[in-house]
């Protein structure tokens, strides 16, 4: 090793917010190469996670990144924290293994670490590594001890760390650990702990250790920083503190025999289960070949297609991920669970015969390029839609088959202004009251802003905290985070890695609170790392559909298809009056009114509606040309025959991204996998340069391919920029439109089934009372909560013919699902009797009593006023059971429904909050929302949704209902800005503007007062 | 002085506005070790340690 070292340094123990430390890799990396280091190590504690990023980043700023961890490393002599370093891609598995162990059982015992060290190197470790303590604890034959145990097990992978932390005696400690060095003849290198990319990030990095430790800033703990020691040194700064320069030599001369490449050059293909003597292609070949010619004999596209996609499979070495996704279709379907491919996979034969999806890609003139092609440089993506009560069913399966191999995989959960206002206000000693005030002053215009952006919400900060000095501080905080800060991991939604070995190599696992293994890290990086994932997504909508045709099934007797429902013209009409409401997909108001415009009446026609009503569409101007000349208001434009080939179907406009690639290669002649990267980079362009070779490109091409004019190669180009490929595939949108099919069929035909779904499963954006409304509007009746009727979820009841819809007993705010299964078993024994005969059976909670009871789960045994004065009488004891209560009055309707909506959530009474305002609105001379007619208008309504989208330049939509019937109330921003308080607050509005096409455009609001009105005149 | 023994860096109470401190261990003639600290432009006398 060199006496000298050289002008950049290798820097050997960072962290970054993915361990202790404040700033990203990225960031670390960066400053170290403005400083002009050469090395960069990054040993997050007990962490992998940033590895990836580290890598990826390395490569354009041209600093050598290394990977390691630090961890608890359990010895006789005591625990203590080191560091290992991975020197190649077998030691970072082993490194790997050894973190998912200490995440588990909170340290590494020594014995392990002696077995399993190949190709790691180990740091003694910081201030509390086991050479400090020992030597100030004066313990120096365990120091010996354990010296000797390591260098026998390591040899001269061994390294004493000398640090420097700028604290009283650290001078003396780092020529002390050097004289030890050199006494013992153990190798040395200097080694600055490094948490943060500079100095003056020191008070976030204070702040955020608080955060991680749970205390506040005036409480002091020996993990806290106590300086800006923690800062990338600059050479000058790490030579200074630790003024040895042979253990700069060293640690750079490890750095550069240790460095190995983390990154693979193909994908993994995932491990299936198969017969002796098979092999995973073969076996996908002959499935895929039964299949064509069961379904599709005698058809020679179809073999062509199938042929050539099996190519493409076999050449990408991934047959073992198809199989995988059929044995977990295979399996849900199994168990009665609904699993439907959704994206681009629907595009791919192979997919379709593996009954992955019921799409017939041949017919449907869909492009299995979106998905495969052989120039892939992404993984393909096969997302499962499943019913999403039970996904975790088919979860447990896939543990169970593949253990170790399968795991979930992590979402990095990135700071918002809210949670980094509860955090770090926490720490600052903030009250929790005036934190909650703080969230909730955000309203829905900040809640989504990054935390470096909060000064932009100085305004409402100021508003809770005046000028206090927390509100500077906290926005100087906040202004230093990063974007994209990271703070925690959680398990992703619905992403499932498998891997050819056990995943422990790859990245340390972890049980999540919820006792799903996870592996830590997010998708991306582990395709980074050539791990194939599944996407088994929870639809709540899937499970409705499966609750609903349980429910047909029980009160009918008949088992639904839900996968071949027959066509129905009349099943599509209630769309065209706008009737969506729980129509998968197409509730949302723009939706609703695209439904009145569009009258779809096949499946093509829903999936260019849920198309269409996208953000791509949207902002390209599509929509309108699309609808003109759908209705007949416009001629069809003239396109070159290979543009109307291609967009022909959806009348000259692109819609899908299928399109877009087709007409970059049928049209400008790139190559599928050129036609991918340019759809990525043009759905990233951020600025207009990043658009401007993008459109050479294209209109070079369109010239050349098809001698295009200028003129008509920029039309085209207008049309491919605005679209950008935010639009659906158009066989994602295909996958959906079926679901809405089957949603709106199930509402036709099975109305209170359907309802009773949707209240169950909560599929969609409306609130349980909007439901209950459209109950009340399809003459399907609401039974109260019962405590000897109702049962776990809401179940169709017949009462005297007509079918009805029971509110379950979990209905009740603070009724558990197993508080309502104890009740449900002890109810077997026999129906309750009375208030005190269920108190004396099941002995609840006082807050479970009271929660039932303000439900109304007793009223049909006695007046609710009387029951809740039972209840609230304390239990058991010396006390009687049952105290006679006072003369009580009995509630009026006006109480029973707002007391219905508090404790549930909705009312099986037949009104509606707006019915008790009927006589004030009158007076404002308010218009009821079905009598509305184009112009002013003055109305009023209940607020049930608040929507204010960021694209929409600064412009707030509301839906306000009154009984069954809603309107969309867009806020433009002058009034939004002049009416913040009632709009952010107001349970119910009166609104003044301008009425058209079903919409109207707010120009005043005024709030109104629900609580404490007269009671209704009737019902 | 005789001698600088040691040097060290508080951050200080950073959120009630303090700033940094860098500290000194010095010796002086007589044997005396003071510790002291630099306040902008002036020295301060912290501790003494005999």
């Amino acid at each position: 090793m060199g006496p000298e070292p050289g002008p950049g340094l290798a820097l050997l123990s960072a962290e970054s917010y993915f361990g202790r430390g404040v700033s990203s890799p990225e960031r670390l990396l960066e400053r170290a190469a403005a400083l002009g280091h050469t090395h960069l190590v990054l040993t997050d504690w007990q962490s992998l996670t940033g590895g990836v990023r580290l890598f990826r980043k390395a490569k354009e700023v041209g600093v050598v990144p290394l990977l390691g961890a630090g961890l608890l490393l359990k010895t006789p002599e005591g625990t203590f924290p080191v560091r290992l370093l991975a020197a190649s891609r077998e030691g970072y598995a082993a490194l790997s293994a050894h973190l998912t162990r200490v995440l588990a059982e909170g340290a590494l015992p020594l014995e392990a670490l002696l077995r399993e060290n190949q190709d790691l190197v180990l740091l003694t470790g910081g201030r509390e590594g086991f050479p400090s303590r020992l030597l100030a604890e004066r313990r120096l034959s365990a120091l010996n001890r354990l010296l000797k145990a390591l260098k026998e097990a390591f040899r001269d992978r061994l390294f004493l760390s000398l640090y420097h932390d700028r604290l009283p005696g650290d001078a003396r400690r780092a020529r002390v650990l050097r004289a030890l060095a050199q006494d013992r003849g153990l190798p040395y290198v200097a080694a600055l702990e490094v948490r943060m990319a500079e100095g003056d990030l020191y008070p976030l990095l204070d702040a955020l250790t608080c955060v991680r430790l749970g205390i506040g800033v005036e409480t002091p703990h020996p993990e806290r920083p106590r300086n800006e020691a923690w800062a990338l040194p600059s050479r000058e700064e790490a030579l200074k503190r630790l003024p040895f320069p042979e253990a700069w030599a060293n640690a750079r001369a490890l750095a550069e025999t240790i460095a190995f490449p983390l990154l693979p050059e193909r994908l993994l293909d995932p491990p299936v289960p198969l017969p002796p003597g098979e092999t995973p292609m073969g076996l996908l070949r002959r499935l895929a070949w039964a299949a064509l010619e069961a379904r599709y004999p005698g058809k020679p596209q179809y073999a062509k297609r199938l042929e050539e996609e099996l190519a493409t499979v076999e050449a990408l070495g991934l047959p073992g991920f198809f199989l995988l996704a059929r044995e977990v279709a295979r399996f849900a379907r199994s168990r009665g669970i609904l699993a439907v491919a959704r994206g681009s996979a629907v595009g791919s034969l192979l997919a379709h015969l593996l009954d992955l999806t019921p799409v017939d890609p041949v017919r449907e003139g869909l492009l299995f390029e979106r998905f495969l092609h052989g120039g892939m440089k992404a993984l393909p993506d096969i997302d499962l839609d499943l019913g999403s009560r039970r996904r975790r069913e088919v979860i447990r399966h896939l543990e169970e088959t593949f253990g170790a191999r399968e795991a979930m995989a992590a979402a990095y959960v990135t700071y918002r202004l809210p949670l980094a206002l509860q955090d770090l206000g926490r720490a600052l000693g903030l009250p929790a009251p005036l934190r909650r005030r703080l969230t909730r002053q955000l309203g829905r215009d900040f809640r989504h802003l990054s935390p470096h952006r909060a000064q932009e919400a100085e305004p409402l900060l100021r508003e809770v905290l005046g000028e206090s000095p927390a509100k500077g501080l906290l926005l100087h905080l906040l202004s230093r985070m990063e974007k994209g800060q990271v703070r925690h991991l959680m398990p992703h939604v619905g992403g499932v890695v498998l891997a050819p070995g056990p995943l422990h190599r790859y990245a340390p696992l972890v049980r999540s609170s919820g006792g799903i293994q996870m592996i830590t890290l997010d998708k991306d990086d582990l395709e980074a790392l050539g791990l194939v994932k599944l996407d088994l997504l929870g639809l709540r909508m899937l499970s409705a559909l499966e609750r609903a045709r349980e429910e047909v099934l029980r009160t009918e007797g008949v088992y639904l298809d839900l996968e071949a429902l027959p066509q129905e013209e009349g099943v599509y009409r209630p769309l065209w009056r706008g009737e969506t409401l729980g129509v998968f997909q197409l509730e949302s108001p723009a939706q609703t009114a695209m439904s009145r415009k569009l009258r779809p009446k096949s499946l093509q026609d829903l999936a260019h509606q849920i198309a269409l009503v996208r953000p791509g569409p949207i902002q390209s101007g599509t929509v309108r040309p699309y609808l003109e000349r759908r209705l007949g208001q416009r001629g069809p434009g003239r396109l070159h025959p290979t543009l109307e080939a291609i967009l022909g179907k959806t009348f000259g406009v692109i819609l899908f991204q299928e399109q877009l690639l087709r007409l970059l290669h049928h049209g400008a002649g790139l190559d599928w996998a050129e036609a991918e990267a340019f759809r990525k980079a043009l759905s990233k362009a951020k600025d207009p340069e990043d658009l401007l070779p993008l459109r050479e490109r294209l209109l070079e091409g369109l010239k050349a391919r098809l001698g295009l004019s200028g003129e008509e190669a920029e039309a085209v180009w207008r049309m491919v920029e605005g679209f950008r490929g935010y639009g659906f595939t158009e066989s994602h949108a295909l996958a959906f439109a079926r679901h809405a099919y089957a949603s709106l069929w199930l509402k036709a035909h099975y109305p209170a089934e359907f309802l009773a779904a949707l209240l169950a499963e909560a599929p969609g954006m409306w609130p349980p009372a909007t439901l209950r409304q459209e109950a009340r509007r399809l003459g399907v009746p609401i039974l109260p909560l019962s405590i000897n009727h109702s049962g776990l979820y809401p179940r169709v009841e017949r009462v005297e013919g007509k079918k009805g819809i029971r509110l379950p007993l979990t209905a009740a705010k603070g009724v558990s699902e197993e508080a309502a299964r104890a009740i449900l078993r002890e109810r077997l024994l026999g129906p309750f009797r009375s208030l005190a005969d269920f108190r004396a059976r099941l002995d609840p909670t006082q807050d479970l009593l009271l929660a039932l009871v303000r439900a109304g789960a007793f009223d049909e045994l006695l007046p609710r006023r009387e029951a809740l004065f039972q209840a609230g009488l304390p239990g058991g004891g010396l006390l009687p059971l049952e105290e006679k209560a006072p003369p009580l009055p009995p509630l009026g309707l006006g109480e029973r429904l707002f007391l219905d909506l508090e404790a549930q959530g909705l009312s099986a009474l037949p009104l509606h909050p707006m019915d008790l305002l009927r006589g004030l609105l009158e007076e404002l001379g308010a218009t009821p929302i079905p009598l509305l007619e184009a112009g002013p208008a003055r109305t009023a309504g209940l607020v049930v949704a608040r929507q204010k989208p960021p694209t929409a330049k600064g412009y707030a939509f509301f839906v306000l209902e009154d009984g069954p019937h809603r309107l969309q109330a867009v806020i433009p921003p002058e009034v939004w800005e002049e009416h913040y308080a009632p709009l952010r607050d107001g349970e119910a509005l009166l609104v003044e503007g301008l009425y058209r096409g079903g919409s109207l455009r707010v120009e005043k609001v005024w709030p109104l007062p629900l609580r404490g009105l007269q009671e209704p005149q009737s019902l | 002085m005789r001698r600088l023994l040691d040097t060290w860096r508080a951050g200080g109470r950073w959120w009630l506005g303090e700033e940094g401190r860098d500290y000194f261990l010095l010796e002086v003639a007589g044997g005396l070790v003071l510790e002291v600290f630099r306040e902008g432009e002036r020295w301060v006398l912290s501790r003494v340690l005999d």
